[in-house]
């Protein structure tokens, strides 16, 4: 399916009104893939608020994210309009402290192992 | 109602084919299903799927949350004519084709809307929870999906129009622009 302008417009619009967005399978209290659980949990370690979209709901949003991002999996990290990635990528920035940086958090002193 | 009796033996294509609705009810309780990684494959038996998921829950419990997910399934169906009936007797119904934009151009029925991304975030966030909305596609199965979903996220008054769009034309139902377009299996 590809990429439609109506949805095109949509992700853009998302990931310009919100600072922190994750496109993922179900919702931040109730996902629907141990993937998108992963990132979910994460963020919930660094962010109070954030926004998740469930591309379950919408096939067009469900492959046309994939074309958007050039990234052939989901779950996927915006944040501040900028691709972070899927769940491995987010993984290693947590662990690194990248992320909490990229949040605006301190980066943890002792690296994790 | 499906005669289905289940085992650790029943491949998980022969429970979706006797209940369709196991696919939302699985991943409802176990968050298995969402995706590839997290799926099943329809050659997997119910047992396959217990251990690869790591499911604690026993065989009774799983079976019960197959056979519980049909009762919220069979709330979901709305037939072409009470769906007519409704319209004609001026009841707000919002009608939402849940078909493609390439599939709602060929022909859709008189007086419906494409449920594209935007309109199906704007239902979830902000149109009221009881919302009479009646969604089809060619013969129901992708809409009986989309009425899942919406269903699984508090909408109480989300229906999926039985036989689809093929359905409403054999009941002499109107559809613009005139049929006659090819569609695809559903």
């Amino acid at each position: 399916m590809a990429l439609s302008e109506e949805t095109r417009q949509f992700i853009t619009s998302l990931i310009e009104r919100n600072a922190v967005v994750v496109f993922m399978k179900g919702d931040r209290s109730f996902p629907q893939c141990g993937f998108s659980a992963r990132v979910v949990q994460m963020l919930d370690g660094l962010l109070d608020d954030y926004k998740t979209v469930d591309v379950l709901m919408s096939p067009e949003l469900r492959d046309g994210i994939k074309e958007f991002s050039a990234w052939p999996t989901i779950p996927q990290l915006y944040v501040h309009g900028e691709f972070i990635g899927g769940s491995d990528i987010v993984s290693e920035m947590f662990a690194s402290g990248e992320l909490h940086e990229k949040l605006g958090q301190e980066r943890p002193r002792a690296g994790r192992s | 109602m499906s005669r289905l009796q289940i085992s650790e033996q029943t491949t998980m294509g022969e429970i979706l084919l006797a209940y369709p609705s196991a696919k939302i009810g699985l991943f409802q309780r176990y968050h298995v299903g969402g995706c590839s990684a997290c799926g099943y494959e329809s050659t997997d038996t119910l047992a396959d799927v217990r251990r690869t998921h790591n499911l604690q829950d026993d065989l009774p419990r799983l079976v019960a949350c197959i056979e519980e997910s049909q009762g919220i399934e069979s709330r979901l169906h709305v037939s072409p004519a009470d769906v007519r009936a409704a319209l004609a007797g001026g009841e707000k119904v919002h009608l939402l084709d849940a078909r493609s934009a390439g599939e709602w151009d060929a022909s859709h029925i008189d007086g419906a809307h494409p449920i594209g991304v935007e309109l199906t975030f704007e239902i979830l966030d902000s149109w009221p929870k009881d919302a009479a909305i009646v969604l089809y596609s060619n013969h129901g199965q992708r809409s009986l999906e989309r009425a899942s979903y919406f269903t699984a996220y508090g909408k109480t008054n989300v229906r999926s129009m039985d036989g689809g769009i093929e359905a409403w034309k054999d009941l002499g139902g109107r559809v613009v622009p005139a049929p006659g377009a090819a569609l695809s299996t559903d």
